[in-house]
């Protein structure tokens, strides 16, 4: 979405809400996120997920969120952030869900090395957890 | 071999905590795909609208939708400028999720 899209969106949202309604703004913070194996008790990191364009439209969304409070529109009343962590089984599930959900995902060559090494060890109780950190913020009309 | 997604339910207490409260809300969703994130609330509010401009992941949120809670869940093909050009009322809360 563009900016100014996203800013009309923003200035929507505030039409639909009731005077004492609230939004919740959910979206990635566009830091990459990491990619790390759990061997039994054990967690390595392997690197980072690359993403080729939806970080600029994360990086975006928190103007226009500002942009709005800036001119009023609605007040932050509290924001936070979390760890949404996806956890696979193997490495073909994980490529399998990115290729449909975030279309936009890389997993570098060395990378995907490095994990199909650790995941080929004997140990049993292993999986791959990738954390993407989100942006939650609630808003009231300003 | 399967794919976990959010097995510590972080997302939902995000919500818990910003939400306070979704009990017999009246709520939007934009951008509410598959209803992953609406199944997380949808047993407290009064009535969830979501909506998502494409049709066939939310064709999986209809198809998804546990029975005993249809009727208080509707969803439609549109994005917010098509949504707000015939709004059905306002709303208590609107979840922008991962939709800005």
């Amino acid at each position: 979405m563009e900016p100014s899209g996203m800013v009309h969106a923003l200035e929507l949202a505030r039409q639909l809400l009731l005077p004492n309604g609230r939004l919740l703004d959910l979206h990635p913070t566009g830091e990459p996120p990491p990619i790390e194996i759990r061997m039994g008790t054990e967690i390595s990191r392997v690197g980072f997920l690359r993403e080729t364009d939806d970080f600029v439209e994360y990086g975006l969304a928190d103007a226009a969120v500002a942009r709005v409070i800036r001119e009023g529109l609605f007040v932050i009343e509290k924001s936070d952030q979390y760890s949404f962590d996806i956890h696979a089984d193997g490495l073909e599930e994980l490529l399998s869900y990115l290729a449909e959900e975030w279309t936009d995902a890389v997993i570098d060559d060395d990378i995907v090395k490095r994990i199909e090494s650790l995941l080929s060890s004997s140990e049993t109780d292993k999986e791959i957890i990738l954390r993407d950190r989100i942006y939650i913020a609630r808003l009231r009309p300003g | 071999m399967s794919i976990r997604l959010d097995p510590e339910e972080a997302e939902l207490k995000a919500l818990a905590a910003f939400a306070a409260d979704f009990d017999g809300k009246r709520i939007l969703e934009v951008g509410c795909g598959t209803g992953r994130l609406t199944w997380r609330y949808l047993d407290r509010a009064a009535h969830v609208v979501g909506i998502d401009p494409n049709a066939a992941r939310l064709s999986r949120a209809v198809a998804d939708t546990p029975p005993r809670l249809r009727d208080r869940a509707e969803f439609h093909v549109a994005d917010i400028d098509a949504f707000a050009a015939a709004p059905s009322g306002k709303f208590d809360t609107i979840i922008l999720a991962w939709s800005l």
